[in-house]
């Protein structure tokens, strides 16, 4: 059997019932194709509404070398998940979430900044994000430190690296555009940074 | 011939090396093999970089780790630096003919960073355009395999064609429509007849618009 020509044919996503339709074959006779066309690498699968099972079917493999990227680290650790525009892999070292949350303000995608919250949970390393933070971005980490504390259960900073953070000057006023928050106010008159997300946006995240 | 691993551990050396930011385009053979097409090796690496500047500090680089300049063609903006087996292709900006737009950076595939070096995959469109400049049969072979092996998305190679012909070179749609003719002859491929009309449209525009015009001497 050539699965790549399988695949060819039935690019795009599939139901195991509308492969065994396009195939004019029995279900579990798809199943088998489907588990074959994974095998090879053709298939990935996710669930779609009710839990459906949805399999998205490609003939183009991309060859993931090094460890997982910026993408791969914001979804697994984000209740909000992002698309990929691309694969981004990092050859060599493992990409850390400090560096991760960093990265996510410099996109300036109010969507992936805000699905970046939810990581504070899990950094380790302060000083690391400090150290990454400088040179204009002290303030926007430390209000989205505050904003996420509000919401989820994340460790304390040391108050050494939050004394800096605060004592940084402001580059920037906003974190995105001319977009202001109207529900935290407080936290930006004490950061002197306007947040763009709402309560309402937050709550996307399940908080 | 240099085989995917051989290409990855160079990629590796040259970001170690590296000291500041590069951001670089993989296209032609050195891209095809990021994906899994029949191709296992190529002759040469093809990395595009976005300046001047970029170029000079990569060229460096290179030397240090004992590659030698064979040429260095100022007009195309092509350096080609060897080291044993390894021939490597150092682009500005363009590849021949073919700009890089920013079509082609909204469709990269895939990122991977080697230490400060950022190198993008080109998708398998843009590949096939980065081989229609080219005469080698090496190319028109490669560009075969990746029609054979992938549902090309022709509306891209148009789209394309039609931005490169406005902003790069007017005679872009001729390479292309003369290097698809050559597949169609040559290879047997079949392209979708909306989009030969579509090419062909836009090739016989050109050629009008290189008729003298009336009055004119």
């Amino acid at each position: 059997m050539n699965w790549r020509n399988m695949a060819l044919k039935n690019e795009g996503l599939q139901t195991v019932e509308s492969f065994s339709r396009a195939m004019n074959i029995q279900k579990n006779t798809a199943i088998r194709y489907m588990h074959e066309l994974r095998i090879h690498g053709f298939v990935k699968s996710q669930r779609g509404i009710n839990g459906k099972r949805l399999y998205e079917i490609s003939p183009l493999k991309l060859k993931k070398i090094g460890s997982d990227g910026f993408f791969d680290i914001l979804n697994e650790n984000s209740s909000m998940k992002i698309q990929k525009p691309f694969e981004h892999r990092i050859y060599g070292r493992q990409m850390e979430i400090e560096e991760v949350i960093i990265r996510t303000l410099k996109t300036g995608d109010s969507r992936i900044i805000l699905a970046s919250l939810p990581l504070f949970k899990k950094v380790n390393d302060w000083s690391l994000l400090y150290k990454l933070a400088k040179n204009g971005w002290e303030r926007h980490v430390g209000i989205l430190y505050d904003l996420s504390r509000k919401y989820f259960r994340v460790k304390k900073m040391d108050g050494r690296i939050m004394r800096r953070l605060k004592e940084a000057p402001v580059h920037e006023k906003y974190i995105i555009g001319n977009i202001r928050s109207d529900d935290f106010k407080q936290l930006e008159r004490e950061w002197k940074i306007h947040v763009p997300f709402n309560k309402s946006d937050i709550e996307k995240l399940g908080a | 011939m240099i085989g995917f691993d051989e290409q990855e551990k160079l990629f590796d050396l040259i970001g170690r090396e590296c000291n500041k930011d590069i951001n670089a385009l993989i296209i032609g053979g050195s891209a095809m093999l990021f994906y899994n097409f029949s191709k296992t090796a190529t002759k040469d690496i093809d990395i595009v970089l976005f300046s001047e500047d970029d170029q000079k500090y990569l060229i460096n680089i290179l030397k240090r780790i004992g590659f030698k300049i064979k040429t260095n063609d100022k007009k195309n903006k092509i350096s080609t630096l060897v080291f044993n087996d390894y021939i490597l292709d150092i682009f500005t900006k363009s590849v021949f003919h073919l700009k890089i737009s920013k079509g082609m950076l909204d469709r990269i595939k895939e990122k991977i960073e080697f230490g400060r070096l950022t190198l993008s995959v080109i998708s398998p469109e843009d590949i096939l355009l980065s081989k229609s400049m080219t005469d080698r049969i090496g190319d028109r072979e490669d560009a075969f395999s990746i029609i054979k092996e992938t549902n090309i998305n022709w509306d891209v190679v148009i789209k394309e064609c039609i931005w490169q012909s406005e902003n790069a070179d007017v005679r872009f749609c001729v390479y292309l429509y003369d290097f698809l003719d050559d597949l169609v002859h040559d290879f047997k491929i079949v392209i979708p007849k909306h989009i030969t009309v579509q090419i062909k449209k836009i090739y016989r525009n050109y050629i009008d618009s290189m008729k003298p015009r009336k009055g004119n001497s």
